[in-house]
């Protein structure tokens, strides 16, 4: 093989090799799934608006266990509204609290660590200055 | 992502507050299956207490254990932030040392 085949072979492979390659490289189900949860996890506040959603969500389902006991005069059976709709209700809506605090306490964190990380960065710029003029510019 | 977590070490102790938060969904879930299958408020009752408030309890517990575990946690990333910045500072105290450069003028 001549240089100049053996570039053409190695810039363009056969169209069969791409092909075994893709096939090769062919996401499951699986992989899909976790790039999907791997890019939502990566959207900007996501877990802020889960948390949101709970809330709501908990909110929701008090509010319905309230409809539905309201139109009730039995205390017996008002109470599986009581269990299913008021104490989910609230569990939900202490989930989602939690959830919201938790993303905001991170979102802090790594704006401090960011800053943090800034900061070293500057003191080894500055080391790495001295390295290169010992005098520290002094004649 | 897995490796990840395995890798954390809080990991462990956060899915058992976690599980502890679903347990809570369980038990509010099985009170409600005890409460509605009788209309005697006296046989509900001990169902309420012991499934829906003890569920709520649970997951009351295990949110506010996981808001307390990932705060130490996050405190742990920082101070490993904060130990790279202070070693870098050491670093370049030993360079100024080393400089001919006055301290005075510093």
């Amino acid at each position: 093989m001549t240089d100049a085949a053996f570039t053409r072979a190695f810039a363009a492979p056969p169209e069969s090799d791409v092909l075994s390659n893709e096939s090769e490289h062919d996401p499951t189900r699986v992989d899909r799934f976790t790039a999907r949860v791997r890019a939502l996890a990566a959207t900007p506040g996501i877990t802020t608006w889960i948390g949101v959603g709970l809330i709501a969500v908990g909110a929701i389902v008090v509010a319905v266990g309230w409809a539905k006991s309201a139109g009730l005069t039995e205390v017996g059976r008002q109470v599986p509204y009581l269990i299913s709709a008021g104490f989910t209700g609230i569990g939900l809506l202490v989930v989602g609290i939690t959830l919201v605090n938790l993303t905001a306490k991170a979102q802090e964190s790594k704006r401090r660590q960011d800053q943090t990380d800034e900061l070293a960065a500057v003191l080894a710029s500055i080391r790495h200055r001295l390295h290169q003029d010992p005098s520290g510019g002094q004649q | 992502m897995i490796r990840q977590l395995r890798q954390d070490p809080a990991a462990p102790s956060i899915a058992v507050f976690v599980a502890l938060i679903v347990g809570g969904f369980v038990a509010i879930g099985l009170a409600w299956n005890i409460a509605r299958q009788t209309l005697v408020v006296a046989f509900q009752m001990p169902a309420i207490l012991s499934g829906a408030v003890g569920g709520l309890a649970l997951i009351v517990l295990g949110a506010g254990l996981s808001n307390a575990q990932v705060g130490r946690r996050l405190g742990a990333l920082e101070r490993a932030h904060t130990d790279a910045v202070l070693d870098e500072a050491a670093a370049l105290l030993a360079a100024l040392d080393r400089t001919e450069l006055p301290r005075t003028t510093l």
